[in-house]
């Protein structure tokens, strides 16, 4: 019979020992909860706000762009980020205040009060069966020494004396256990409580994170409508059609300010468009018409950096300015006889879509005018339709043979040539300032080939 | 790859206006035009004796005033040996080269079987940017032979071929075929001279 009763206690020991291995991993589990947290625990809710690192990035952010000012981009989409990272921190900053009442504190209840209460119930009951354990020992010494021993009555006395300690100390024992149990039998049936803290925080960092989303959502059209309405993008290597409706212009600015500048300075230059430019000088000009700057005037003695910034626009462009659209309808032109390919490229010409046709036309009179100053630039139309007819058209396959490349080049030259040469009937009209040329020629050509028009 | 043994390829590379045709026509026709045409790209062709035998050298004059990188590499690649002009009144000229080496550099790997000759045009110019030595430097630095010459005045151009098919040590190459004059075996082929075909 005591055996079993010391067993029994055994397993309820054991089964406490369990229990505490697992309330040691509440514990560790709890503390590792709150150093996920980066708010101070404790700390009221401003004070929280405050220390939190995206706050911190919220107003380096505000504070940069306020240094950049509303007229730079990046200062306003910094200011915008700012604004949305400091909601974040706030939300951030409620989820944290949230989860410490809800579920740290419950469970830092368990971890600090209650747990411990069971274990040191725990310990006083090992203590209580220890000192039974002792209390029946000296009994049963005792009853063996009435056998044996000859003052039988004295023995008797002291051996229900014992009895009496064993009797108590099981009593002890007993009630210890029926408290530890009963505690043990709250703790269980609160299980269920005390797990569902964890479902809470679960369903509190869920919570979080739709709200974040939220507000990153909200903000995202906003900053995303400030990027969109940013005109100045590149402008090399930018679509014409994009950069034209961008920039808001009916030019694209490469070239506009390319032969604005050309016009003053570089009509007279010996080689214009084929003596190679420095290239550092080229890679500046390029870079500052690509933010369109105001401020090239130091471009203005360097000729060949200008034209050769224009070349780089011309050739950078996604589609080249002659289109790939009309590439076999201007090749087949080119091979025509000499009238007969005036009118092909005339047609060829009219095709082209709106906005290419209206720069080819500002260009092409450009050309023209630098094409009468031949005498000492040396660039007749022949001479410019071989350097720069290259950078108007060229084919979409281009660099798979060198012959169809080399090819290209010849045709170029044959569609591009005529076109300088009579740009005036060509393109009649005077167009930003840039007047039809006074070729005898191309006079002669326009009443030849009137007819052909009609 | 060289596909075809029988040719020998020399590519002339150089920025615009530096003098690649009128070094190749003073060469190929020995005459010196004093026009300002620029170049598409024009290949000559001129029988010399090699190994004993006879074969075509191809010269191709590059375009200087666009660089068209597909075009440029597909040159390279084809190229048996390069002449890489510029022009001692332009020291842009000598920085335009540059680029292309490097291009050559990468796409044979190693330059130093290939026979590459770095010349100094218009030697005859009095307005001189590049100094000789500035040129021989640069031809140190790219362990490849130098020159001057001037198409103009017909001075150091055959000795500039000549020199540049004895730097192949591959093959061995002459200007002279059996002590006949090559000029007579001379034959041009201009690409724009055949606009008929295309």
């Amino acid at each position: 019979m005591w055996t079993c009763v010391v067993k029994q206690k055994a397993g309820c020991i054991e089964l406490s020992c369990e229990n505490k291995r697992s309330h040691r991993m509440n514990l560790l589990s709890e503390l590792q909860m709150v150093s996920c947290l980066q708010g101070h625990i404790g700390a009221d809710a401003e004070k929280r706000h405050k220390k939190l690192p995206l706050t911190a990035l919220s107003q380096a952010m505000v504070e940069g762009g306020n240094q950049l000012g509303e007229d730079s981009l990046i200062g306003k989409m910094m200011e915008v980020c700012g604004e949305a990272e400091n909601r974040l921190a706030s939300e951030l900053m409620q989820h944290e205040l949230q989860i410490e009442k809800d579920v740290l504190d419950p469970l830092s209840q368990l971890a600090e009060v209650d747990i411990p209460n069971i274990l040191k119930q725990r310990k006083q009951l090992a203590k209580l069966v220890l000192d039974y354990d002792s209390a029946r020992a000296r009994w049963l010494q005792a009853t063996k020494s009435i056998i044996s021993g000859t003052n039988t009555q004295a023995l008797t006395a002291k051996a229900d004396l014992l009895k009496e300690e064993v009797d108590e100390a099981m009593n002890k024992v007993e009630l210890c256990k029926d408290q530890l149990a009963a505690d043990m039998y709250s703790f269980f049936s609160k299980e269920g409580d005390y797990a569902r803290y964890f479902v809470t925080l679960l369903e509190a960092q869920a919570d979080y994170h739709r709200k974040s989303l939220t507000v990153l959502e909200s903000v995202l059209p906003t900053i995303q409508a400030q990027q969109d309405s940013w005109t100045e993008k590149p402008a090399f290597g930018t679509g014409l059609d994009e950069h034209l409706k961008r920039s808001n212009r009916e030019i694209a600015l490469p070239i506009e300010a390319c032969v604005m500048m050309l016009l003053e300075t570089g009509m007279k230059e010996e080689g214009l468009f084929r003596i190679a430019a420095g290239a550092s000088k080229l890679k500046k000009l390029k870079a500052a018409l690509d933010c369109s700057t105001s401020q090239l005037e130091e471009f203005y003695s360097d000729p060949h950096a200008v034209a050769g910034a224009l070349k780089s626009y011309l050739r950078e462009l996604p589609e080249p300015l002659m289109t790939y659209q009309l590439y076999d309808e201007w090749i087949q032109a080119s091979r025509q006889d000499s009238d007969k390919r005036l009118q092909a490229l005339w047609v060829a010409c009219d095709k082209l879509p709106k906005n290419n046709k209206t720069n080819l036309r500002y260009l092409v009179k450009f050309l023209a005018k630098l094409a009468q100053e031949s005498e000492v630039n040396k660039m007749t139309p022949s001479n410019i339709a071989i350097v720069l007819g290259p950078n108007l058209l060229w084919a979409k396959t281009e660099g798979s043979l060198a012959e169809m490349a080399a090819a290209t080049s010849v045709h170029v030259v044959a569609i591009v040539e005529p076109i300088i040469q009579h740009a005036d009937w060509f393109f009649p009209e005077d167009f930003y300032g840039l007047t039809a040329s006074r070729g005898h020629s191309s006079r002669k050509h326009k009443s030849e080939t009137d007819r052909w028009k009609r | 790859m060289p596909e075809q043994s029988n040719d020998y390829r020399v590519v002339v590379f150089g920025a615009g206006g530096v003098g690649k045709s009128s070094l190749v026509l003073r060469f190929v026709k020995g005459t010196f035009r004093d026009t300002y045409i620029p170049t598409v790209e024009d290949t000559y062709r001129q029988v010399i004796s090699c190994d004993k035998s006879v074969c075509t050298l191809q010269i191709t004059d590059t375009t200087g005033s666009h660089q068209f990188p597909a075009m440029q590499r597909l040159s390279i690649s084809k190229g048996h040996a390069f002449i890489l002009v510029y022009s001692i009144t332009s020291k842009q000229s000598l920085e335009e080269l540059k680029p292309i080496y490097q291009q050559v550099l990468a796409i044979k790997g190693n330059v130093e079987a290939i026979p590459i000759m770095l010349v100094g045009n218009k030697s005859d110019e009095t307005q001189r940017e590049v100094e000789t030595k500035d040129g021989e430097a640069q031809a140190n630095q790219w362990k490849c032979a130098f020159m001057e010459t001037s198409a103009k005045t017909n001075h150091n151009v055959t000795e500039l071929f000549q020199e540049l098919l004895n730097l192949d040590k591959k093959r061995n190459m002459s200007l002279n075929i059996d002590g006949k004059r090559s000029g007579k075996q001379s034959r041009a082929e201009r690409l724009k001279g055949k606009c008929s075909v295309m």
